[in-house]
């Protein structure tokens, strides 16, 4: 390209820049919402590049996340496995019912602080948090619907075509829209004010006991080499011993096709602990005292099975008392109350 | 750093329609046009999903669903070239529409080849939720295992092991070691010109039965589907990899 061309094409790129990006005052600017990291916490994965949040987005994906058309029969909504009271889990179930009381293949998970998460679902097979709803959509033990078939309902809805146009400016459906504002509400999704933040950041509120501050040195020394402060999970994927059930669930092995990666499971944060049981990536333990008893004593040795827990974790009752103690200063009751992320009724 | 400044640009115009407007900022013009037509072949003769084709092994084909993407245009002039910069197609059998595209903004001058590739590349794999070609409404996304199929071939054969004689290829793979995207490099049968409002049209072929040879055999007895990225998704991509020619430019 002779150097005229360069700077012709410079120019032009520079007036569509400022084309493109002009304001329509016929469209209403919308009031954007500030993400703020926690203080103390690292910069997270997604920091809404490209989907700048705004009441508008938010509330858009807030409604297609409670909204059971999402499902082929209407039926089930990603807020029927995830409910805001149980920090976005589905508490007493180890599986999920989807559509025709179909049951799903691994736990419900919370969802909070999705933003620092690295993959998504337990075997980390999704790289991205806007193309996360896509599969439970899809999944025939979840939703069962495909995605141009929400696409086509929601076209069909007023009321949507009013919300898209608020949150983007035209009334143009797309898989892209939808799923950008999904991430708008489920990226909002911060909890962060556990008595342990408070303790942390020394504000009111986050006094411990010494109970508890015994149970937090046992949980550094014993726990936090996966469960990594703040986010109680380091997000890397691991074999913690669980026994193969017969549906022989490979984790992450199925997504890397890697023997080493065979039984290893996303490390799950243990925040909000109380609202989120069952536990386990088939929610098979059912408290926090039957936990420590199996790393105690019913870890299954494999060859993947994590280099750490070759001896179990061995805590007398004091100290497993004390660490579970501690485990629930995670406890996040203003997330769970917070009442810009329950549905509308 | 002008790569990085256009993608910041398109980045945050993404709420709107590409511009298609043409400017000219030296009361001239100075960008052109281009236009592709893909035809899909089987050997010698055009694609036809109601007929049967022979493989380099000698097994009876039908298809049913063929699609691929070509992404990343790039036109050579020389040591120069230009990149489109929002450069995603989705080529369906089934959709006529979807075989012809065409490229505009492009620098006055003589082009002597064209590059692509086939297949998205690893940025939009990693970049969330994308619209237009790469919308997930077109079924070419992975939902369990990020990543779009960069080329599908569904059919039927007698020889495939597997109820229903389905035959399925879905070939995936954008990471390092398992990578299927595969780059095209094509020269101009004549140097191209591109000036005024002439718009040159360049039409290339691809030929489905090289999924089947060169360099491996695919025997259908053998390999009637592929699910995952691996060994044999990358060995197709290198089969299909050289399916395309230059017909003719008019």
């Amino acid at each position: 390209m002779k150097p005229l061309q360069f700077f012709s094409l410079l120019f032009f790129i520079g007036f569509l820049f400022v084309q493109g990006c002009a304001v329509d005052p016929a469209v209403e600017p919308t009031k954007q919402i500030e993400f703020t990291v926690p203080s103390g916490w690292p910069q997270p994965q997604y920091k809404f590049e490209n989907n700048e949040v705004t009441q508008a987005g938010f509330d858009l994906g807030k409604k297609l996340f409670f909204d059971r058309r999402l499902s082929r029969d209407n039926s089930v909504s990603c807020g029927s496995c995830h409910q805001p009271f149980a920090a976005f889990a589905q508490p007493d179930h180890d599986f999920s019912h989807g559509i025709d009381n179909r049951l799903g293949e691994r736990n419900s998970p919370g969802l909070f602080n999705l933003n620092w998460h690295t993959g998504f679902f337990w075997d980390g097979g999704i790289n991205h948090i806007e193309l996360q709803p896509i599969n439970p959509i899809q999944n025939p033990v979840e939703m069962d619907e495909k995605l141009d078939n929400v696409i086509s309902k929601l076209k069909n809805d007023d009321t949507y075509k009013a919300m898209f146009k608020s949150a983007f400016g035209d009334e143009t459906i797309n898989s892209q829209r939808m799923l950008k504002a999904m991430a708008q509400f489920m990226g909002m999704l911060v909890s962060s004010n556990s008595k342990y933040d408070k303790y942390v950041r020394g504000e009111t509120g986050g006094s411990m006991t010494n109970v508890e501050l015994k149970g937090l040195n046992i949980f550094r020394e014993n726990c936090a080499s996966c469960h990594t402060e703040p986010m109680f999970s380091d997000f890397s994927y691991r074999n913690n011993g669980l026994m193969p059930s017969s549906r022989n669930d490979s984790g992450r092995g199925r997504i890397t096709r890697a023997p080493e990666d065979i039984y290893k499971f996303k490390v799950p944060s243990l925040r909000n602990l109380k609202y989120t049981a069952p536990y386990m990536h088939d929610g098979r333990i059912k408290n926090l005292e039957a936990v420590l008893e199996y790393y105690a004593t019913g870890i299954h040795h494999s060859p993947t099975l994590d280099p750490s827990l070759q001896n179990g974790i061995q805590l007398n009752p004091q100290d497993r008392s004390a660490l579970i103690a501690f485990l629930n200063t995670l406890n996040d009751e203003e997330f769970v109350r917070d009442a810009r992320f329950k549905e509308e009724l | 750093m002008f790569s990085f400044f256009l993608f910041v640009c398109l980045g945050s115009c993404r709420k709107k329609e590409d511009p298609k407007v043409i400017v000219d900022p030296n009361g001239k013009d100075t960008l052109g046009k281009v236009s592709f037509t893909f035809e899909n072949m089987a050997g010698s003769m055009p694609l036809d999903t109601a007929k049967w084709y022979l493989t380099e092994n000698g097994d009876s084909l039908k298809v049913n669903e063929y699609k691929y993407y070509v992404t990343n245009f790039v036109l050579h002039s020389g040591s120069n070239e230009f990149k489109e910069w929002e450069s995603y197609y989705l080529v369906d059998h089934n959709k006529p529409a979807s075989k012809t595209f065409i490229i505009d903004s492009i620098p006055h001058g003589t082009y002597d080849k064209i590059s692509f590739l086939i297949g998205v590349d690893e940025k939009r794999n990693t970049s969330g939720a994308q619209t237009g070609a790469l919308d997930i409404e077109n079924n070419m996304f992975w939902d369990w295992n990020s990543g779009y199929m960069m080329a599908k071939l569904d059919g039927v054969s007698p020889q495939a092991l597997v109820s229903s004689q389905m035959v399925s290829y879905h070939i995936v793979g954008f990471k390092m070691g398992e990578s299927t995207i595969r780059k095209v490099t094509l020269n101009f049968p004549a140097p191209l010109e591109i000036k005024g409002t002439v718009i040159k049209n360049i039409h290339l072929k691809s030929d489905l039965l090289e999924w089947f040879k060169n360099p491996n055999v695919v025997k259908i007895a053998e390999t009637a589907i592929i699910g995952n990225a691996g060994e044999a998704a990358m060995s197709m991509a290198d089969n299909y990899a050289d399916m395309f020619t230059i017909d003719h430019i008019d």
